[in-house]
């Protein structure tokens, strides 16, 4: 745990260089910029449809159409 | 004979497929016989696929049904390549080279893969890298370092150093890495191999394990630049499933002048002395070939580094946030849900990992976040019009690829002082610029290679001065 400590504060005094650039982050919205995928069903064939399958397969624990996840609400 | 025909570029092997005088069984053969005798030092494949021989009999088999149609096949039909552990093949393991995706089996292929298969490449094997590539020796592999072919005491460089190692030691005659800071660079570099970082956007990254989404490209790794050229142009384009891909004419070629700068200032420190000398001698062939190599000044780049890594710890902690034992990944049992979280996430990453995923929370903390990733942000776009203006007056930038040789294993304790290593590479992540690393000589017994970087969408710059540097 020190010998981390040690390496997370030597490793954030040398990136605390980037405080020498004059301005800010800019705001504008560049050539690549995240979008959202249209919120359609797969269409016959493509690469991810047939993986569904697959998907579903991988789950630990399932009966039928019926996926089971860990519980993730507590009392 | 078998020995041979493991040395063979892919364009030699491509020629003999097409004449007939070798089969791709024969290819894959050699292949595995290589790897058998040395990837239990090596540690360059994390796994050698059962199927790989059976493919190649498929391979054979397409090109005799596109013999008897008077087709041509494609040049990849047949050849036998390795790809990064990070890259998705359905049916196969993917496991990023981490104790958290041990178990990944990959429900489909990525972009890349389809292609390849498309074209017909045999996949011998998956390969080493640091963990969910954070590194830059693969000595940050949950599965063990991979060794230098060349000094196996040595690192074989990083991320991708098993795709690198693959090659170098002949057990591949190609292979994919993916590159976030010089990840296909820096271990081409140490193995005296070829590898090529393209234009950001320029190949999908879809099916491929995300570490830093604003850096990470898919990249050749190859005995040649002819090989990685051929490589790049069959996994390249835009794709549907990766928004950040882009369409080949979306950048438009400057003029070829065959001027090449170099950033001198950042060559006074820190260089090895005989890296600085093998990088002139090759400055000097370049001269002789007509090329004007002219000093270039570059005012951001010492601060490349501190912003480059701002971005990587930022990207990564929110990357890697979807493997908290629920949702995916390695899933430990706690004594609350809290737990749950931090006894997977404590058990399924290694060192190097956790400390990215502190950092990058770290960074993007409220009352932190403009003094480190906001400003991260206004040096990278500062870098980026910096090197956009240098490369209207020259073609390419040319530096070493790393500031010295491939370091001994557990040399690089100080995690700082691997991250400096990184200075030549990290800036074409920063700038979406694509860069080549090609052999430049050997220095005590060591490869070492040079780096070009190109303007936005002109690979075919890098292709053509790389040629000058190595013939071929």
């Amino acid at each position: 745990m020190e010998s981390l400590q040690k390496d997370i504060s030597n490793i954030l005094d040398y990136v605390g260089q980037v405080s020498a650039v004059e301005g800010a982050e800019e705001k504008e919205v560049g050539l690549n910029h995240n979008v959202m995928r249209d919120d359609v069903p797969y269409d016959e064939g493509s690469a991810l449809k047939a993986a569904r399958e697959d998907i579903v397969k991988a789950f630990p624990k399932s009966e039928r159409d019926y996926n089971v996840v860990r519980k993730i609400i507590e009392k | 004979m078998s020995s041979e025909l493991a040395k063979l570029t892919i364009a030699e092997a491509s020629k003999k497929l097409a004449a007939g005088e070798v089969t791709s069984v024969d290819l894959v053969r050699a292949c595995l016989e290589e790897a058998q005798a040395k990837n239990s030092e090596l540690n360059a494949y994390l796994e050698i696929f059962a199927d790989a021989e059976e493919q190649a009999k498929m391979a054979d088999a397409k090109r005799a049904e596109l013999k008897a149609r008077g087709e041509e096949a494609h040049p990849l039909l047949g050849i036998p390549l390795a790809t990064k552990d990070n890259i998705l093949i359905k049916g196969k393991h993917a496991s990023a080279s981490s104790k958290m995706l041990e178990n990944y089996v990959a429900s489909y292929d990525a972009t890349v893969i389809a292609k390849l298969k498309e074209a017909g490449a045999v996949f011998v094997g998956r390969t080493n890298m640091d963990e969910f590539a954070l590194g830059g020796s693969t000595e940050n592999s949950a599965f063990g370092p991979t060794k230098n072919p060349y000094d196996t005491s040595r690192v074989a460089g990083g991320t991708s150093g098993g795709s690198a190692a693959a090659v170098a030691a002949r057990m591949a005659l190609g292979s994919l890495g993916t590159d976030t800071g010089g990840s296909v660079r820096n271990p081409a570099s140490f193995c005296g191999v070829v590898g090529l970082k393209p234009t950001y956007g320029a190949v999908s990254r879809f099916g491929v394990i995300a570490a830093v989404s604003s850096f990470d490209q898919v990249g050749p790794i190859a005995k040649t630049v002819e090989d990685a050229e051929l490589i790049f142009n069959t996994i390249r384009g835009k794709d549907p499933h990766d928004s950040t891909s882009i369409d080949e004419s979306i950048y438009t070629n400057v003029a070829k002048n065959k001027k090449i700068g170099v950033p001198r200032a950042l060559l006074k420190e820190g260089v090895d002395k005989d890296v600085l000398a093998a990088f002139e001698a090759s400055l000097e062939k370049l001269k002789a070939a007509g090329y004007e190599i002219v000093d270039i000044e570059l005012l951001s780049l010492p601060l490349a580094l501190a912003t480059y890594y701002i971005t990587n710890f930022a990207e990564v902690s929110s990357n890697l946030s979807r493997f908290d034992g629920v949702r995916y990944g390695l899933s430990v049992k706690g004594d609350s849900l809290l737990g749950d979280y931090a006894t997977s996430r404590a058990q399924g990453f290694g060192a190097e990992t956790r400390r990215r995923i502190m950092l990058g929370t770290y960074v993007l903390s409220a009352g932190y976040y403009d003094a480190y990733y906001g400003k991260a942000g206004a040096a990278r776009a500062q870098l980026r019009k910096e090197f956009e203006d240098a490369l209207k007056d020259v073609e390419a930038i040319a530096t070493p690829t790393m500031p010295g040789t491939a370091w001994r294993v557990g040399e690089k304790e100080d995690p700082l002082a691997a991250y400096l290593a990184d200075i030549f590479t990290v800036t074409a992540n920063l700038t979406g610029n694509p860069a080549i690393s090609v052999p430049m000589g050997n220095v005590n017994t060591l490869p070492v290679g040079i780096q070009f970087t190109a303007a936005h969408g002109d690979e075919a710059t890098l292709f053509r001065v790389g040629k000058e540097i190595t013939g071929n």
